[in-house]
């Protein structure tokens, strides 16, 4: 899981990642400056738990991805089976291009958790 | 001969368009096509007058960087290289000034600056390049930390080059803005000995001058309530207004029932179910469904995404929200945020991503 963090991160536009169970539970993260690790982890972990409780309440299941576009950066959440894989990236990236590194990353994540 | 006519045509529309009825969408497209054409000055010129009416739009943002870097591109490819060869201080200095100064992209810049400040953690001009960029972005979110940062890194500059007017200028101001006139006032005068010809700082000072009475004691406490506030105290206003416009931090009046009659309208939206728009602060101003998602569980669905999300990016230090996408069973919602108003969207197959960002872009245009 490790290696595949390691080498998300090395993709333009990458920030930091990390995996967090749907429960909250941060599995492993690599995340460096100018990014808190003390706080990008808990921050993912309550947008997990808060956005499936209301959507849950709307008659949804769980979300499989969710994009957050902010003033000077993006949030990506994609599910990889029983945990999220949490992209934090720069505002300005080809998204398509990134979501594709994104996309394979989840998948090996998921790969490696069924292992 | 009948293609540039078309081109030409095509052009004509759009300026029109753009003079009746300027909205990101059709600036961005006339900037677009006037860089299709070769033609980079008018592109320029759209470019430049789009951010200025749509400071907070992406969209408008990304053409102006992307016609402006054409001007700067081999400048910046070389700096780059130096950067990551043989790094020096001014190497950073003047890479992020091209990306805050010239370009606009002042998430970028402070990238730059940070990044450089690791390797070059005396650099003055680095410091005061993540202050100013902090407190532009104080000026646009209201975001506390940022206030706070920016002065931090005005301090840390000012310990290397106490000369460093541009460090004296931003703490000045916030300080001032923020209400602690007892801190702003000595540096406004430390400021204004370095460039005493500065009179909108002369001004700045006299209001601070005329309301020391009415000091806030705490820099946190003052800054955490402008957050809350999601603008400045009327002082502050008045005190902000002698640099630049300020635009207003409350959402602009909007009919319910216009605004309910206007999203009747996404019913033609491709797999459309539903749609709600909430303030900033949670309100309900108007909600329409087709009936298979009911009003009030997507109204609270739009509520808890967008607490969520804008508080992620608060502490995430990525600024204030500005888009969110959530895939799931129910289909697709789109959360976008426009002048302190929240848009929610739910459609599902065969609506496509066009298909959202034109419902989006409906939003700001009558908004707008």
């Amino acid at each position: 899981m490790k290696d595949v963090l390691q080498g998300l991160n090395l993709e333009v536009g990458v920030k930091g990642s990390l995996v967090v169970t749907r429960d909250g539970l941060v599995v492993h993260q690599e995340i460096g400056p100018p990014l808190n690790p003390e706080v990008v982890g808990p921050v993912a972990s309550d947008a997990i738990k808060n956005i499936n409780a209301s959507l849950r309440q709307a008659g949804s299941k769980e979300f499989t991805k969710f994009i957050v576009t902010s003033s000077f950066g993006k949030m990506i959440f994609h599910e990889t089976g029983e945990a999220y894989l949490v992209v934090v990236l720069d505002k300005a990236i080809n998204l398509a291009m990134t979501m594709l590194a994104i996309s394979s990353a989840a998948r090996k994540i998921k790969n490696v958790s069924m292992e | 001969m009948g293609i540039f006519d078309t081109g030409r045509r095509r052009l004509e529309a759009l300026e029109r368009e753009v003079l009746s009825n300027p909205t990101p969408q059709n600036m961005v497209s006339l900037a677009e096509n006037y860089a299709r054409t070769g033609d980079w000055s008018h592109a320029e010129d759209v470019a430049k007058k789009a951010i200025e009416k749509f400071p907070d739009s992406e969209k408008c943002a990304l053409t102006y960087q992307y016609v402006r870097k054409n001007r700067f591109q081999s400048e910046i490819q070389e700096l780059n290289r130096a950067v990551r060869s043989r790094p020096q201080a001014q190497h950073y200095e003047r890479l992020a000034h091209i990306y805050l100064s010239e370009l606009a992209d002042r998430s970028r810049a402070l990238e730059l600056a940070q990044e450089g400040l690791l390797k070059f953690p005396s650099s003055d001009p680095l410091h005061v390049m993540c202050a100013q960029v902090r407190m532009e972005r104080f000026h646009t979110d209201y975001q506390a930390n940022d206030g706070a940062e920016a002065i931090r890194h005005s301090q840390l500059a000012l310990a290397t080059n106490s000369q460093n007017a541009t460090a004296l200028y931003c703490m000045g101001r916030l300080y001032a803005e923020a209400g602690c006139y007892g801190q702003a006032r000595p540096v406004v005068e430390n400021y204004l000995r370095l460039v005493s010809n500065d009179d909108n700082m002369k001004q700045l000072l006299k209001l601070v001058d005329a309301h020391m009475p009415e000091a806030a004691g705490d820099l946190d406490d003052a800054l955490n309530e402008i957050e809350q506030r999601h603008g400045l105290a009327p002082v502050g206003v008045e005190m902000m207004q002698i640099f630049q416009p300020v635009r207003p931090s409350t959402a602009p009046q909007i009919n319910p029932s216009k605004m309910e009659n206007f999203l009747r309208g996404y019913d033609s939206m491709h797999g459309y179910k539903c749609s709600a728009v909430i303030t900033k602060n949670g309100e309900l101003l108007a909600a329409h469904s087709r009936g298979l998602v009911p009003s009030d569980k997507f109204v609270y669905l739009l509520q808890s995404v967008y607490r969520c999300s804008e508080e992620s990016s608060k502490r995430m230090d990525i600024g204030a929200f500005v888009v969110g996408e959530i895939d799931c069973t129910l289909g697709k919602v789109t959360v976008s945020e426009w002048k302190n108003l929240v848009l929610g969207v739910l459609a599902d197959r065969p609506a496509k991503e066009e298909d959202f960002q034109h419902a989006i872009d409906k939003f700001q245009s009558f908004v707008s």
